[in-house]
């Protein structure tokens, strides 16, 4: 049952999210140096770091698909990664917006968490094709927890390559997370928490989803005797497939029964 | 924070260049949510006509005559 | 588990021999490469920043086309199947390929080098070249773990050729910042100097971490 706890999170993360932009907007005081734009700030880290953390869970959950060859690990690594890839796309587009507003310009290299993100993007825009390009399911959600867990040791190393090598060119241009006085803390602490739960809620949406899907195929094939025809429609997707009630024992069974 | 300036005394927000894309960046937050949103919209959508779909196969096989493979859900409500 | 090692890596390296796919290709291409950067960035001359730049990314290109035929041999004509029935550790294998790649690396960097020197490059290397062999020996010690890997992954999809660059280029960044950066000093026109320790240092953690992932992650690669 995935959808289970999904109300209680999905009303967190409303009273979460209105909570931090009333903080962003009538609390938090008014950056010296940047002015009103500094508030991007509120949105942009926490995107970035929800979205690195979710990497690295995807990675985690891969290798509890590795040792446990349970698909339904799988799966949630799939969605963890999936979500944390638009996660980043919203941090790589505020960035920028940042960046122009700062700097005049779309793009900046010296902001060396724009620039590891993009690398890091770029990395995990691969995962869904290379799920798409291998057919059988066992083999692709194994190479996929392969790559996810490479990948996911790569988002710190590669961070902190990216900021060795700008250090000693520019200093921070977008400010950091260090050093922040009170209330723009708390403030940020609570956009934080905001967007760590609207990541929680929308993962388990998705798995919600793709359960209810999964359990719809299943009753129509035990109700009609058919293979469902949108199936044979629906053209091949990079996305696992859930099999209702599946367990190791019977995924090993087919294997040996092969 | 020496220049620091506590909102409730300004007496009225810089909207013109900094507030374009402040604005922007939420707005693209709020742009990505709602695409999520329709996404899943569409999907329920679907889900919804599959099982219109089951529910009217069902019914028609429950009013076939007596004799023809009737589905499992059937028989086990005569069980009783 | 060494034996197997050796014995694996005979067969590449006899197979290589014979055959000549892989290095004289990657050679080649690097070279040619040179000719296109000359004309490409209208100099005739480089140093510093814009030579290690220059180097590096032309290995990196070249090694990925060593890259995409790393397994296809052994997927195609059913070298997996016969490793797989072979009661050995399966690490042998990517032990093995690892060092086959070093080797091309290392073969493709003897001709390479020298192009390099002779083509584009404005200072004298002889200085150089005692570090910029170690920092080339770091590199390439990196590039062929990840190339191995990521071989590996794409090998037995459907666009491999694709796959594989695409998966690797991303992995390969900080190596390349790495040894960009660690080589920049040492072509330097006006004051080479040696290249900065937090590079080699770099270089080095980026190669042990990824080494241990592949060691850890290889056998899941070759079930079936």
């Amino acid at each position: 049952m995935y959808g289970k706890g999904l109300r209680a999170l999905s009303i967190a993360t409303v009273a979460a999210m209105a909570l931090a932009l009333s903080l962003v907007f009538f609390y938090a005081p008014l950056d010296a140096e940047q002015g009103f734009l500094q508030k991007i700030f509120y949105l942009h880290v926490p995107l970035a770091i929800v979205a690195l953390c979710g990497f690295v869970l995807g990675a985690l959950l891969a290798i509890a698909h590795l040792r446990t060859r349970d698909p339904r690990w799988d799966m949630r690594s799939y969605v963890a990664i999936h979500m944390s890839l638009i996660f980043g796309v919203g941090a790589l587009i505020t960035g920028s917006i940042w960046a122009k507003g700062s700097w005049g310009h779309w793009w900046v290299w010296s902001e060396p968490t724009l620039v590891s993100f993009l690398i890091v993007f770029l990395l995990y825009a691969t995962y869904q094709p290379l799920r798409f390009a291998i057919e059988d399911p066992e083999r692709q959600a194994r190479y996929a927890s392969v790559f996810a867990i490479t990948a996911g040791a790569f988002v710190p190393l590669n961070f902190m390559a990216v900021r060795l090598a700008s250090a000693y060119v520019h200093p921070r241009v977008l400010g950091s997370t260090s050093n922040l006085p009170g209330p723009m803390a708390l403030t940020f602490l609570v956009s934080l928490a905001a967007m760590a739960l609207l990541y929680a809620t929308l993962c388990k949406f998705e798995l919600t989803a793709k359960h209810t899907r999964a359990q719809l195929r299943a009753l129509r094939r035990r109700l009609l005797g058919e293979i469902p025809d949108t199936q044979a429609r629906r053209p091949r997707s990079a996305a696992p497939t859930l099999q209702p009630g599946a367990t190791v024992g019977t995924q090993a069974a087919s294997r040996t029964a092969l | 924070m020496t220049a620091a300036i506590v909102l409730g005394d300004v007496p009225a927000l810089p909207l013109h260049e900094a507030g374009k894309y402040v604005a922007a960046a939420y707005i693209v937050l709020f742009a990505l949510m709602l695409v999520y949103l329709s996404i899943m919209a569409i999907r329920m959508s679907r889900i919804e006509r599959e099982l219109g779909e089951l529910l009217e196969g069902t019914q028609r096989a429950a009013e076939q005559p007596p004799g023809a493979p009737e589905p499992d859900v059937q028989r086990e409500s005569t069980l009783a | 588990m060494s034996r197997t090692v050796a014995a694996l890596l005979r067969k590449e390296l006899l197979v290589e021999l014979r055959t000549l796919e892989s290095v004289p290709a990657m050679s080649l291409f690097a070279v040619t490469t040179f000719v296109v950067f000359h004309f490409a960035l209208n100099r005739s001359v480089v140093d510093g920043d814009l030579a290690a730049g220059i180097l590096w990314v032309t290995l990196l290109f070249a090694a990925i086309l060593g890259v995409n035929r790393l397994f296809v041999a052994d997927a195609d004509q059913g070298g997996f199947d016969a490793f797989l029935l072979a009661p050995v550790d399966r690490t042998a294998m990517l032990v093995a390929k690892v060092i086959t790649l070093l080797a091309y690396l290392v073969v493709l960097e003897l001709v390479a080098v020298p192009a390099f020197a002779l083509l584009l490059l404005g200072p004298s290397i002889g200085d150089a070249l005692p570090d910029l062999i170690g920092v080339l020996a770091l590199g390439d010690l990196g590039v062929a773990v990840i190339g191995t890997l990521v071989a590996a992954l794409a090998v037995r999809t459907r666009a491999r050729d694709l796959l594989g660059p695409l998966l690797g280029l991303p992995l390969l960044v900080p190596i390349v910042i790495g040894g960009a950066r660690a080589t920049s000093p040492l072509l330097a026109s006006v004051h080479p100097t040696a290249p900065a320790a937090r590079w080699l240092l770099t270089l080095g953690l980026y190669d042990l971490v990824f080494g241990l992932i592949a060691y850890a992650l290889f056998d899941f690669l070759l079930e079936d």
